[in-house]
C-alpha cells in the first residue's frame, strides 16, 4: 500500500533565518505530498516557499538615520523609494535563490519527483501575510522554523509563529532549531 | 512499495540512490477532547510514510517508524475541608471514607484513561500503523514536555480548542504551552469547522 497521503498543498514559510531554512529541508524530508499515478486526473502535491518581504515604509522607518533630511516617512522621494525597493527584492531573490537551491539538492533523494515546488513573495506584515497565503492557497499544512530556541532558555515562541500556529487555518508544523549538518551537500 | 516508486520516477538514477530515511518517532497527545482525536485522525491520514511510518503487517519494527500515544492524567487533589469545631466529629468520618473515596476515583479515572487509549491504539490499528501507549500523571502541560524529552521523540503532535486569544491567556493552552517549550517539533492541528477532511482545492465559501 503506498502512502495514502492526501496532502495537496504544503506552505513552508521562509525569512532568510537558518531556522527557517531548516524548516524547509525537514518539510522537503518528512512532509509527503500526494503523488497520484500518471494517469489520474488529480493535480500532485506541491511545496510553496512563501517569503514575506517587509513593506518599503517600514524598512525606512528602521533606518532612520539613512534618511539624510529627517523628512516624513512617507517616501516622497521616489529615487530613494526606488532604491529601497532594489535593494528589498535583491535580498528576497537571495533568500528565494537559496531556499530553491536547498529545493534542488533535496529533489534527488525524493523517490516520487512528482512533487512540484513553487515559491511565491507577498509584501507586508509576516503574520497577517502567512496566514492570508495558507487561506487563498487552501494549503493542508504550513511549516514554519522559530527562532530563539536555545538562545535564551525557556523562552517563547517567535512572534510570527506562535500567531500562525493560532490563527492559520489548517494545521501548523513549528520546526524548533537549526539542525546539524549532517547532509552534505553533493 | 517505495522501491516501485523509485524505480518509475528516478529514471535513470536507480533504486540504490534513495536512501531510507531513519523512522521518525512521533508523539501525540491524547486527552478527552475531539480536537486530539482530530489530530490523531490527521496524522493517520497525512503523515503515513513521514520516515518511515510505514503501514505494514510485519512485526519488523526497525524499519517501521511507531506512534507513542500520551496520556496525562490530571492527579485528582483531595482537598479535605474540617468543617468547625463542631464538626470534629463529621470530620472524623470524613477522613475515615475519604480514602476509599480517593481510591475509586483513581479507579475511574485509571478506566478513562484506558478507554481513551484503546479508542486510539483502535483509529492507529485501523491504519496498520504501530503505536504504543504511555500514561504520565501530572500537569498536563509540563508532562508533555517532560515525556518529549525522555523518550526523544522528533515530533510531537498536540490537538486545539480554538480558544480565542482571551481565553488563551487566562486559561492557559497546553498546545501554545508545549509549542513554547518542547525542543522537539511541534504540530498543532486545529479542528476544521467542517467533519470532512480537508481537500486542496475544495471550494471554500
Amino acid at each position: 500500500m503506498s502512502s495514502t497521503s492526501n496532502l495537496g498543498c504544503a506552505v513552508v514559510a521562509v525569512d532568510g533565518s537558518e531556522e527557517s531554512m531548516y524548516a524547509l529541508r525537514w518539510a522537503l524530508d518528512n512532509v509527503h505530498l500526494r503523488s497520484p499515478p500518471a494517469d489520474s486526473s488529480e493535480l500532485p502535491g506541491s511545496f510553496v516557499v512563501v517569503h514575506v518581504q517587509s513593506p518599503p515604509s517600514i524598512a525606512a522607518g528602521l533606518n532612520p538615520g539613512a534618511i539624510p533630511f529627517g523628512g516624513p516617512i512617507d517616501l516622497e522621494v521616489p529615487a530613494f523609494a526606488a532604491a529601497i525597493e532594489a535593494h528589498q527584492k535583491r535580498i528576497t531573490q537571495a533568500i528565494l535563490d537559496h531556499a530553491l537551491e536547498i529545493c534542488r539538492q533535496k529533489k534527488v533523494f525524493i523517490p516520487t519527483s512528482f512533487v512540484t515546488v513553487k515559491s511565491q513573495v507577498v509584501i507586508g506584515d509576516p503574520k497577517d501575510k502567512i496566514c492570508e497565503v495558507v487561506e487563498s492557497l487552501n494549503a493542508d499544512l504550513l511549516v514554519m522554523g522559530s527562532r530563539d530556541f536555545g538562545a535564551i532558555k525557556r523562552m517563547f515562541l517567535g512572534s510570527v509563529s506562535n500567531y500562525c500556529a493560532n490563527h492559520a487555518q489548517c494545521p501548523v508544523i513549528i520546526i524548533k532549531g537549526k539542525g546539524k549538518e549532517e547532509e552534505t551537500s553533493s | 512499495m517505495e522501491e516501485e516508486a523509485a524505480t518509475v520516477a528516478g529514471g535513470g538514477r536507480g533504486e540504490q540512490t534513495w536512501r531510507r530515511r531513519p523512522p521518525m518517532k512521533v508523539m501525540v497527545a491524547i486527552d478527552e477532547s475531539d480536537g486530539s482525536f482530530y489530530a490523531l485522525q490527521w496524522v493517520l491520514d497525512h503523515l503515513l510514510g513521514v520516515g518511515g511510518i510505514v503501514p505494514s503487517n510485519e512485526p519488523s519494527v526497525e524499519d517501521t517508524g511507531m506512534i507513542t500515544l500520551l496520556h496525562v492524567q490530571q492527579p485528582f487533589h483531595h482537598h479535605v475541608y474540617p468543617v468547625g469545631p463542631g464538626g470534629g466529629g463529621a470530620a472524623a468520618a470524613f477522613y475515615g471514607t475519604s480514602s476509599s473515596f480517593q481510591e475509586g476515583v483513581r479507579l475511574a479515572q485509571a478506566e478513562a484513561s484506558a478507554a481513551l487509549l484503546a479508542r486510539a491504539m483502535r483509529m492507529c490499528s485501523d491504519k496498520m500503523v504501530k503505536a504504543e501507549t504511555l500514561i504520565m500523571e501530572g500537569e498536563p502541560k509540563d508532562t508533555i514536555c517532560q515525556a518529549t524529552e525522555q523518550t526523544h521523540v522528533d515530533l510531537l503532535v498536540v490537538g486545539s480548542r480554538g480558544l480565542g486569544k482571551i481565553k488563551r491567556a487566562f486559561l492557559g493552552s497546553v498546545s501554545d504551552y508545549c509549542a513554547h517549550h518542547a525542543k522537539c517539533a511541534v504540530l498543532i492541528v486545529k479542528p476544521s469547522g467542517d467533519s470532512s477532511q480537508p481537500q486542496s482545492g475544495a471550494a471554500k465559501p
